[in-house]
């Protein structure tokens, strides 16, 4: 049961101040972010990290561009399908130790530079180990404070348990994935 | 019958496996996307080939276009706006080509298929130098279809058990949750304008 | 960067047609051409210094690479200075100007004598005068000059309005002092030719005291493909030059070929064909060795190797364009080597940029040539099929016409729908 606390709201906003102070969110576009995804995974797949092949990788990530008053407005970068029932049938990501991801990135190109301003990262792992999926989130800028102490957070394998997460930007998280995570063969009791 | 590139098929494969040698490509495009392929290739070349690109439009002439290929300075050409040339001009260019070969890493020619046909008939030694890559692009590739876009917000409706419109209403009175699926969810409706809402 | 994205960058880059030929030859690529000319051409210019050699032949069939062979060579021999210049770095061809040769090599020739270390030419004022008048006239240069005033107005009939207004007297003198740009004969028709000349023979006279014979090789003039101006403005420099002594070794397009009279453009001609992979297997053992020297790991299958010889038609551009195509095909693909079906592909890919821009007249001839085999080019679209490399002439086992191989199966393919399709309307 988690109760609410004064201090550690008050911690909360401190850690998430901190988080957006030690990260710059701002990019060229969002064209140019998923050219630069898409440098990082055809770099991957040619590396063997990543198993999907060049043509899968292209067929995944993809774009949708949502304007404002006939100008640059908001757009998403998306790599592979939606999918909340995490079902292997649905068109994902494939890692070379068997894991498997998918992602959404939500900018807002009203501004110059762009935006970054949310995000969600899965990576699910394999059946044999006991966690079954890493989420690392960026929820929306919003009014309510509660909710903006929260904003950089991740998920260690349930929906509703979230727990600060260190500021990290799409393209560091998709490293993370690729080459920061070590499945080992063994795993300990 | 012929076959279609998308930028990210060219970008990828075609600069990664290029990107040490000197070389010559021909992108056969729509005339009315060349402004955005320009703009496109502006943006995203330089992430791939880790070489500064020179923008130069051909608009004045295969004259004035030899100069500023001379003058410019850096590795990579994008070259563009040559649809008013006629077979003259394609005639001087073929003349100068060595130019184009004088230090310079590689470069673009962004041209429509009327202008393929010109060049291939009055510029035959640029062509056969070139190498003949020419690639027909196909523009938007890395869009979302339609297909793509409604099985998103299927999934998103499931999800959450609400409808688009729900989604909306909650957009337009600022109640709309900060998970950043629901960002994505106006954004799949052409309603990113509510995100501005929210701030 | 992955191993294997290292070993197809490598292949890639050991078959990159646009890169300069100088390069291919330092790097060890260069493979002897069969009843190559540059033997004949050294032992000639040895003979003759003063003689003008011209070397016909289609477009990527290694004319540049010969000529930088010939320079080597030429340049092996004592008391021989050969000079290979591309022109079009110099000019614009298409406006050549009679004269532009002989200041080109004016140019050359002073940057030669500027290297020597001799205070005696270098307080020549002969030798200085030569250079100023070479530079002029290849650059071009301001002078000003006196020109009728069109405002004049004669106040000698009324002197004492000029006795009284002198100021409007120098306003209204007869002649005004104008700049006029003479923008030379490498930019702009304005000749001083004779003086370019007189010049020239000077400088001429002064590289043999110093540096022995000069053999000038100009690339790029096949890039002239009007016979007319080819003849009309080149001839009377290589007259020039041979005149002065200088040996010239030039360069020019197939439709040259067809040219009435064009023996007697030069004392010697050399024909450059393409090479008859088809059937020669000279040709044939000729370009495998082009391909083992690039590909010294063997990534390209030899299956592969043998279509693209085929597929080359003979041309060595197109060989290094439709290897470098497999190659990407293979990378694309995710094979380790290069296979058959990526040659396939490439030569389908060659075969769809070739296709571009042909007309149903062209198409029409060529369809005549595969099916009749014969072939006159007389008119100006056949010479331009010629120059284009659509049809490819050889010379053996005898001089004869072929569509470029690439070609074949897709104007085949056109033939046979426009046939069934005149058979269901007929």
């Amino acid at each position: 049961m988690s109760g609410k606390n004064e201090t550690w709201e008050k911690m909360c906003v401190e850690i998430q101040q901190r988080s957006l102070d030690n990260i710059s969110l701002e990019i060229k576009s969002a064209k140019v972010l998923r050219a630069e995804i898409l440098k990082v995974l055809t770099t991957a797949s040619d590396e063997k990290i990543l198993k999907c092949k060049i043509h899968e990788i292209q067929s995944l990530l993809k774009l949708r561009e949502s304007s404002v008053m006939n100008t640059k407005g908001y757009s998403e970068v998306m790599g592979g399908e939606k999918n909340f029932r995490r079902d292997k049938n649905i068109a994902h990501f494939k890692l070379h130790n068997n894991c498997w991801f998918d992602f959404a990135i939500t900018i807002n190109e009203t501004t110059k530079p762009a935006q970054i301003i949310g995000f969600d990262f899965e990576l699910r792992f394999p059946e044999n180990l006991p966690t079954s999926f890493l989420r690392i989130d960026l929820n929306l800028p919003n009014h309510n404070n509660e909710l903006q102490n929260m904003r950089f957070h991740l998920h260690p394998g349930n929906d509703d348990i979230m727990i600060h997460s260190p500021p990290m930007s799409p393209i560091q998280i998709l490293h993370l994935f690729l080459y920061g995570i070590n499945i080992p063969d063994k795993i300990r009791a | 019958m012929d076959k279609l590139f998308s930028l990210d098929d060219f970008l990828h494969h075609r600069m990664l496996l290029q990107s040490s040698s000197n070389g010559w490509t021909v992108l056969i495009v729509d005339l009315n996307d060349i402004p955005s392929i320009v703009d496109d290739l502006k943006d995203t070349l330089e992430i791939f080939i880790e070489s500064e690109i020179a923008i130069i439009s051909g608009k004045k002439g295969a004259k004035d276009l030899d100069e500023q290929i001379r003058e410019a300075s850096q590795d990579y050409l994008v070259i563009f706006n040559l649809e008013l040339w006629n077979e003259q001009e394609w005639n001087i260019f073929d003349g100068f080509r060595s130019s184009l070969d004088q230090d310079k890493k590689g470069g673009f020619l962004i041209l429509c298929e009327q202008s393929v046909y010109l060049m291939n008939r009055n510029a035959p030694h640029f062509v056969s130098w070139a190498s003949r890559k020419f690639y027909r692009l196909k523009k938007d590739a890395e869009m979302l279809t339609q297909t793509e876009r409604d099985r998103r917000l299927n999934a998103l409706q499931e999800n959450f058990e609400m409808s688009d419109q729900d989604v909306i209403d909650l957009a337009e009175n600022r109640q709309l949750p900060a998970d950043p699926e629901f960002g994505e969810w106006l954004i799949l409706l052409d309603r990113g304008d509510l995100l501005e809402r929210q701030k | 960067m992955s191993e294997r994205l290292q070993r197809f960058r490598k292949l890639m880059a050991a078959f990159e047609g646009t890169s300069n030929p100088q390069h291919a030859i330092e790097r060890g690529y260069y493979v002897d051409l069969p009843n190559n000319p540059v033997g004949e051409i050294t032992r000639r210019v040895e003979l003759r210094p003063s003689s003008v050699h011209l070397l016909l032949g289609g477009i990527g069939s290694g004319k540049t690479t010969q000529l930088l062979l010939a320079q080597e060579h030429l340049n092996q021999l004592e008391g021989f200075k050969a000079i290979y210049v591309d022109v079009s770095l110099y000019t614009d061809i298409s406006q050549l100007e009679p004269g532009a040769l002989v200041a080109i090599a004016g140019l050359e020739i002073i940057k030669l004598l500027d290297e020597i270390d001799n205070l005696e030419l270098d307080e020549n004022q002969e030798f200085i005068k030569a250079k100023e008048t070479i530079k002029k006239s290849a650059h071009g240069y301001s002078r000003r000059v006196k020109v009728d005033n069109p405002n004049y107005i004669n106040f000698s009939r009324i002197h004492s309005i000029s006795k009284t207004f002198p100021h409007l007297v120098d306003v209204n003198s007869p002649t005004i002092e104008k700049v006029v740009n003479s923008q030379g004969l490498l930019k702009k028709q304005e000749t001083e030719k004779s003086e370019l000349i007189k010049s020239f023979v000077l400088l001429t006279k002064i590289v043999f005291q110093n540096l022995g014979e000069i053999t000038f090789i100009f690339d790029g003039l096949d890039r002239l493909n009007d016979t007319n101006i080819f003849i009309s403005r080149i001839l009377n420099d290589l007259t020039s030059l041979s005149e002065s002594g200088i040996g010239v070794v030039i360069v020019g397009s197939i439709p040259i070929t067809y040219t009435k009279g064009i023996e007697n453009f030069s004392n010697y001609l050399y024909y450059f064909p393409y090479l008859n992979v088809g059937e020669d297997i000279e040709a044939q053992k000729f370009f495998m060795n082009i391909l083992k020297v690039r590909d010294s790991d063997n990534s390209i299958t030899s299956e592969a190797k043998e279509f693209l010889i085929i597929q080359s038609g003979g041309v060595l551009r197109d060989l290094m364009s439709l290897s470098q195509s497999a190659i990407e095909e293979a990378y694309v693909d995710g094979s380790d080597d290069v296979k058959l079906e990526h040659a396939e592909q490439a030569s389908a890919s060659l075969a769809r940029s070739k296709f571009m821009g042909l007309t149903d007249a062209n198409l029409e001839t060529l369809q005549k040539v595969i099916s009749q085999k014969t072939f006159t080019p007389r008119t100006p679209e056949e010479l331009e099929l010629l120059l284009t490399g659509h049809i490819l002439e050889y010379t053996h086992p005898r001089k004869h016409f072929a569509v470029h191989p690439v070609l074949v199966p897709l104007i085949q393919v056109i033939q046979e729908e426009n046939q069934n399709l005149s058979v269901t309307n007929g």
